[in-house]
């Protein structure tokens, strides 16, 4: 029988259509017992290719399709001593693609089977690879008459192969569509060299036999090769530097010295309840050879201040005193066991978040210590998505970008539909689309190429460290940013059994850090990070309870605000069920937990679940559901957490039907009612897509706490820190119209006060220079830089001083940074002036003719303010409009005294969220803002249907809708939504013309909800 | 207006009525009723029920330009076609002819509605400028600014009007000042130091811009040193396979005109014009004007400035800088002088029976 071993998925980039899973299913339906997946220059999904082989009964084998510039060849790998030298010629080709086979190969061919069928290929292999393992490759495109002179010239025995990069011969069109794609080339700029034609699909025995009816003995080779293939594959170990026993002993005496050391400093005195817990946590981590790994993470750690422990690992106390974690483990009742349990082999996952602009520098650190031999980063593989999918084919059909963004625009960032053509053609939000021939004709491309491996790139922060040669396990490359990466993403790495610490950056403990820095120095004494108290506070608990969280991390979303204020309880446990119980899939549990929170009487599903009690009765936890599955359902530790697992992965949701039957049978047959089982299912399934465990909610709520601490006691420095961390949810506008509510005076940039950042202070908040669209860093940091040698004392001495393009001189003006420094002319003078002197190099006394002096009309100081900064800054959006509508329409602070009526509203756009109706209908949450604050709205199918589009056009609208109570909390059901400057118009057409302030800011330019800032 | 029922009717002139066919002109009422320069026709069709498609005729506006034409020549020698449906006479020493240049004007215009239904401007000036800005701005039939009132009459119109102004140095410094209006142009540029420092090279042009003032002269067709020649594609595409022989049938007529008028083009420009409204030029020489020399120097033009994959809306080859033919074969060449023979051979036929009486082969395929 047949097999094929030369097979390329949708991993090799931009080639292959299929996906692994697909060419192991066409193989196991053709019957055939061994499969070799043999990418373009990789090993991309290996492991995944493993997993789905072994469902199927498959035998995989490691393979590559190694293609240089002069050379075409596959590699198989005999033992695992060829898997290893497999992963290393993958590597050095990354490092250099020039190589020819040869030097590739050299001193890497023990272990390998080359099947080559270029003679220029097989010449210099044949000197040095012995004829077992060298062949001649028959594949499409050779002819048998080649092969067989190839075999008899170099003695080789020759070998059939499908070279597959399709499963269908119907599939071409799309693999030609990925080409044009890679090439940037249209589909007839192709040449026939770039693609392959329909004869590279998943040809069955019978069609070989067709195509090379004089090669049989090839064909049968190929069984007999892939028999003598490695196809044991095990990842069971995990790989982590080993240690001799002294060293072992040793990192655990280091690792007690550091713990108790640490918790003197975290409790003050060592109490008996400390002292157990720390205990029992060191014997296991000991016990189980996991203390070299702590000292590892705590290593890193030591080297800043403000960090936060995400994930189980912030469960252990030994953690929180290495000052890994924040949360102390045992007031907060966290479970150890969820971190490290007594049946636990493989390595618990550490994952540290760190100042985002700290990150690399940690990184650095850590190649640095660890060597590039034995350290890459984990790689995040980008693959098409349905936005990209569409953008790309587009560009190959030669659509422009703005008949791209009419379609893209309404797909969404998150959306993930495999039937992307049905979905557009039914789905109301695509109702004002025209789909011509051409369009159907890219959604039906962009739809079969969803999924296929664009390019890698680098992970947030998982660093993998092995003990000797990471080249060795995986194959590595250097991303475009410098990094050494490996092949595999993160499941794929976790699941080989690399050992991989996550270094996460995170903005907001940037803004923390930013925040405090800003506070010190007018307060002349550094908080500490550690020592800040804000849980109990009561202006914290205030300002969370009011939902006035935008800017906080984790809870400024509007529907956590929502939550927040609505459930009006917000000590540290609620919160922390917040931050886990917000997740797309769990509103119908949100909403029965708010009934219970505000008193309705409740009971537990079953008296054995009495570990729900702490949420309510409702599965919050990712341990609840490992807990339910164990204590109802009968699973081991193991099966539990693998549960979780297949839950919460999209990579394993194949395996949802099959965990599904095992859980309920599990129940059934431990004497619980079926009732009960599909109950706790339905819980369990509102963990799909994420979800997340309570010492990680715990975590992030910590961190939450201390933002909302300093957002209510020092609001100007806190917004000010998050707008320069570029660190939230919102726009820069929104958060300065946040910082508006507050009180706070916003200040345009100055060129002597700004800095590169916002800064706040007190009720002042000065915008920064990187708020101005279009000025170059270099101009920022010279600015900076001779500043430092003093203030600017004039226009003249501004222009001597600092070299810079008119460009900039031009942005800096129009951003009016000039206006203290020449403080008794006008906005055109200075302008003049500006002009005359950066074209004179800093000399002359120029003033505009007498008629270009007169001060900026409102209009003209609005379009600059929107040129310059996206939005205007001097007087909110809606100011010019409102004189039209006095009387008739309410401000946004009226609507909790207008519940059950309609009215009318003007609001700027600040987001929104599309989301659909039990019956799969699209409807949407909407927040807009006017000057008095900030409401929440919603659209319910129907209105959707009709209005939702203008949201991707429009940012001012006027709406009309009906006002809703729920809990304390209001909500505008909107009836109908129009473009306030388009209501202006039809209203008073003449009005309009004559006032150019009200043309001014039409949707194009207008940009409130993008940040500015590099 | 050769229909007079499409009066007041919202009109689209389109380039072709396949759904990916575009507007390329418009109708006040057709602009009223929402539609836009560029909309494709399915969405046009989809927005505006009542708006009437016509399909792009080259022929036809080809033949209106033509006979406006020879009507201007009746009045003045000096007749200089500036585009569709534009036109620059000079009326130089027809006093005693006419008895006021608006006498004329008047003529000229009450001719064309006559004869062909359509309603002319006329601007009248010493500089084609004035007379071309007075056209664009004023409402009445007829305009005449007199000499030595060009400044004041240019000075409250937008500075965007001057062509000075569309210079990109020249527009970033007009927006930086609010120089928004002609009357603050003039009042800069009067301090020659300051107007010299803010506009450098341009200073000049600007001036004498503000100032209402244009020295090129009316240069009749003969006269005129370049051959352009134009095709709006019928449906947008990308499609090399269909470009390719449009180019191949442009270049065609560039040399067959060439070899009319005895002459080789010291530079060629293709041009094409993106569905986005990008465009992209590039320039390059022909040193004889048989078709296979044309052919493959706008091949390689074409191939060198069609670096997008946008689809492509039209392609222009614009031959300037055009010179007598030395006539001299290269001697060490047989294939030039065969192409010579094979281009003088095609141009017998098609002068007997049109031009596209030989077609390419590539062109029929596509």
């Amino acid at each position: 029988m047949f097999v094929h071993l030369n097979t390329h998925s949708l991993f090799s980039r931009m080639c292959g259509t299929a996906s692994p899973r697909e060419l192991v299913a066409c193989a196991a339906a053709r019957g055939m017992t061994h499969l070799a997946l043999t990418e373009v220059n990789g090993l991309w999904g290996f492991i995944r290719f493993v997993q789905f082989a072994k469902d199927h009964g498959i035998l995989p084998i490691a393979g590559v399709n190694l293609i240089t510039a002069s050379d075409d060849i596959v590699l198989l790998a005999e033992n695992q001593t060829g898997y290893e030298n497999l992963c290393r010629v993958v590597s050095k080709v990354h490092d250099d693609p020039g190589q020819g086979i040869k030097t590739l190969l050299k001193h890497h061919y023990n272990g390998l089977f080359v099947l080559a069928h270029q003679p220029r290929t097989l010449k210099p292999l044949s000197r040095f690879l012995q004829d077992s393992h060298l062949f001649v490759e028959l594949r499409p495109g050779v002819t048998e008459h080649q092969a067989q002179q190839l075999s008899r010239k170099f003695k080789l025995e020759i070998v059939a192969t499908g070279d597959v990069y399709f499963i269908q011969p119907a599939d071409q069109k799309t693999h030609k569509v990925l080409r044009a794609i890679d090439k940037n080339a249209t589909l007839s700029q192709l040449t026939p060299a770039d693609f392959k034609d329909e004869r590279h699909y998943f040809q069955t025995e019978k069609d070989l036999i067709r195509q090379f009816p004089n090669s049989l003995e090839a064909l049968n080779n190929a069984q007999y090769l892939a028999e003598r293939c490695k196809t044991d594959w095990n990842y069971v170990n995990t790989i982590f530097p080993e240690m001799s026993l002294k060293d072992t002993r040793n990192a655990g005496e280091q690792l007690r010295k550091l713990v108790y050391s640490g918790a003197l400093q975290r409790y003050g005195k060592i109490t008996r309840t400390v002292n157990k817990r720390i205990e029992y946590e060191l014997y296991l981590i000991t016990h189980k050879g996991f203390a070299p790994y702590f000292l590892v993470v705590h290593d890193i750690v030591k080297r800043t201040r403000a960090t936060i422990g995400r994930g189980s690992g912030a469960a252990s106390i030994v953690s929180y005193c290495l000052f890994i974690t924040q949360v102390d483990p045992l007031k907060y009742n966290l479970q150890f066991e969820r971190f490290i349990h007594p049946e636990r082999v493989d390595m618990p996952d550490i994952d540290i978040d760190f100042p985002w602009d700290e990150r690399d520098g940690i990184l650095d650190y850590v190649f640095k210590k660890y060597g590039m031999q034995r350290t890459a980063m984990v790689a995040s593989q980008v693959f098409m998505q349905p936005r990209s999918a569409v953008r790309e084919v587009g560009k190959v059909y030669g659509l422009s970008n703005e008949e791209i963004k009419a379609v893209t625009k309404r797909i969404g960032w998150s959306r993930r539909h495999a039937q992307l053509t049905e979905w557009i053609r039914s789905d109301d939000r695509f109702k004002n689309l025209s789909l011509d021939d051409t369009l159907l004709e890219i959604l039906e491309q962009s739809e079969k190429i969803l999924g296929a491996f664009r390019y890698p790139s680098v992970h947030p922060g998982g660093v993998i460290i092995v003990p000797d040669e990471i080249r060795k396990y995986v194959p590595v490359l250097t991303a475009p940013k410098g990094v050494q990466i490996v092949e595999w993403e993160k499941d794929q790495v976790e699941d080989s059994g690399l050992l991989k610490i996550d270094l996460l950056g995170n903005r907001s403990l940037a803004v923390v850090r930013d925040a405090l820095k800003q506070i010190g120095i007018y307060n002349s004494e550094y908080m500490d990070y550690h020592k800040i108290q804000p849980v109990g506070d009561r202006k914290t608990e205030a300002l969370m309870k009011a939902g006035r969280t935008m800017g906080i991390f984790y809870i400024e979303s509007p529907a956590t605000r929502q939550l927040l204020a609505k459930a009006g309880v917000v000590d540290f446990e609620h919160v922390v069920i917040y931050s886990s119980i917000i997740r797309p899939a769990a509103n119908r549990f949100t909403n029965l937990m708010l009934e219970r929170i505000h008193g309705k009487p409740w009971q537990l599903p079953h008296p054995d679940l009495h570990f729900l009690k702490e949420s309510y009765g409702i599965m919050v936890y990712e341990e609840q559901v490992s807990m339910t599955a164990r204590e109802m359902a009968g699973f081991g530790y193991a099966e539990a957490d693998y549960l979780r697992k297949v839950i919460s992965r999209p990579s394993l949701r194949h395996l949802v039907p099959h965990w599904r039957k095992k859980f309920i049978t599990g129940m059934l047959k431990r004497g619980y009612k079926e009732k009960l089982a599909r109950e706790l299912w339905d819980m369990v399934q509102s963990f799909s897509g994420y979800s997340f465990c309570k010492p990680h909610s715990a975590s992030y709520a910590m961190l939450s706490f201390t933002c909302a601490y300093l957002k209510a006691h020092y609001p100007a420095e806190f917004l000010s820190s998050v707008i320069t961390n570029q660190g939230g949810f919102y726009g820069s506008y929104a958060y300065l119209s946040e910082a508006r509510r507050f009180g706070i005076k916003i200040l345009l940039p100055d060129i002597n006060r700004s800095a590169r950042g916002f800064r706040g202070r007190k009720d002042r908040l000065r915008m920064g220079f990187m708020a101005i669209k279009n000025l170059q860093e270099k101009t920022i940091t010279s600015i900076l830089a001779e500043r430092k040698a003093g203030e600017f004392t004039s226009l003249n001495d501004f222009f001597l001083r600092v070299e810079l393009d008119l460009a900039d001189a031009m942005a800096l003006t129009n951003a009016g940074c000039f206006a203290t420094l020449a403080a008794n002319m006008t906005h055109k003078e200075i302008a003049f002036r500006v002009a005359c002197l950066h074209l004179q190099n800093g000399h002359g006394d120029s003033l505009p003719p007498a008629a270009n002096r007169m001060p900026l009309t409102r209009a003209e100081r609005i379009k600059l303010e929107i040129e310059s900064f996206g939005f205007p800054v001097t007087e909110h959006p809606l100011s010019p409009y409102l004189s039209y509508f006095s009387g008739r329409i309410k401000k946004a602070r009226d609507i909790p005294r207008c519940v059950g009526q309609t009215i009318n509203l003007a609001g700027v756009y600040i987001t929104r969220k599309v989301t659909a109706t039990r019956k799969h209908e699209a409807m949407q949450f909407v927040t807009f803002e006017d000057e008095t604050d900030i409401y929440e709205c919603v659209m319910f199918p129907d209105v959707f249907a009709q209005y939702g589009d203008l949201l991707n056009w429009e940012k001012l609208f006027i709406l009309r809708g009906k006002v809703e109570e729920a809990f304390g909390v209001y909500t505008v059901t909107i009836e109908k939504l129009s473009s306030l400057q388009k209501m202006v118009k039809r209203l008073y057409p003449r009005h309009h013309a004559e006032h150019p302030e009200l043309a001014v800011g039409t949707a194009s330019e207008y940009a409130p909800d993008e940040i500015v800032m590099r | 207006m050769l229909d007079a029922s499409l009066r007041t009717r919202a009109l689209a002139v389109i380039s072709s009525h396949r759904q990916n066919g575009t507007i390329v002109a418009l109708s006040s009422e057709a602009i009223q009723e929402g539609l836009q320069p560029g909309m494709k026709v399915s969405l046009a069709r989809k927005m505006s029920h009542s708006a009437i498609l016509l399909p792009y005729n080259t022929v036809l506006y080809d033949r209106m330009n033509r006979y406006l034409y020879h009507t201007l020549s009746a009045f003045s020698p000096l007749v200089e076609p500036a585009s569709f449906g534009q036109f620059y006479t000079d009326m130089t020493g027809m006093d005693n002819i006419y008895r006021s240049q608006k006498q004329a004007a008047a003529l000229i215009s009450k001719n064309i509605q006559s004869k062909v239904s359509l309603i002319s401007q006329v601007g009248i000036s010493s500089s084609k400028l004035v007379s071309s800005i007075s056209t664009a701005v004023v409402p009445e039939k007829i305009n005449e600014v007199e000499t030595g009132n060009e400044p004041k009459f240019l000075a409250p119109l937008p500075s965007e009007l001057l062509p000075a102004i569309q210079e990109k140095p020249v527009k970033r410094i007009v927006d930086f000042l609010f120089l928004h209006c002609i009357r603050n142009l003039q009042s800069v540029v009067r301090q020659d130091d300051t107007g010299r420092l803010l506009f450098g090279p341009y200073y000049r042009r600007v001036a004498m811009e503000t100032q209402g003032q244009d020295t090129s002269v009316v240069k009749p067709p003969r006269y005129r040193n370049h051959i352009i020649e134009q095709k709006v594609l019928t449906a947008d595409t990308n499609d090399e396979t269909i470009l390719r022989p449009v180019v191949q049938h442009l270049a065609e007529q560039v040399a067959f005109q060439l070899r009319q008028r005895h002459q080789v083009a010291g530079s060629i420009s293709l041009e094409i014009h993106y569905t986005d409204g990008f465009r992209n030029a590039r320039k390059g020489s022909v040193r004889f004007n048989d078709d296979k020399t044309v052919t493959d120097v706008c091949q390689d033009l074409f191939t060198r400035v069609n670096y997008r994959r946008n689809r492509i809306r039209s392609v222009f080859v614009d031959a300037g800088r055009l010179k007598t033919t030395a006539n001299q074969l290269n001697l060490f060449e047989d294939q030039q002088a065969q192409d010579l023979a094979l281009a003088a051979a095609m141009d017998k036929i098609r002068s007997k029976y049109g031009f596209t009486s030989v077609v390419p082969l590539s062109a029929l395929r596509a």
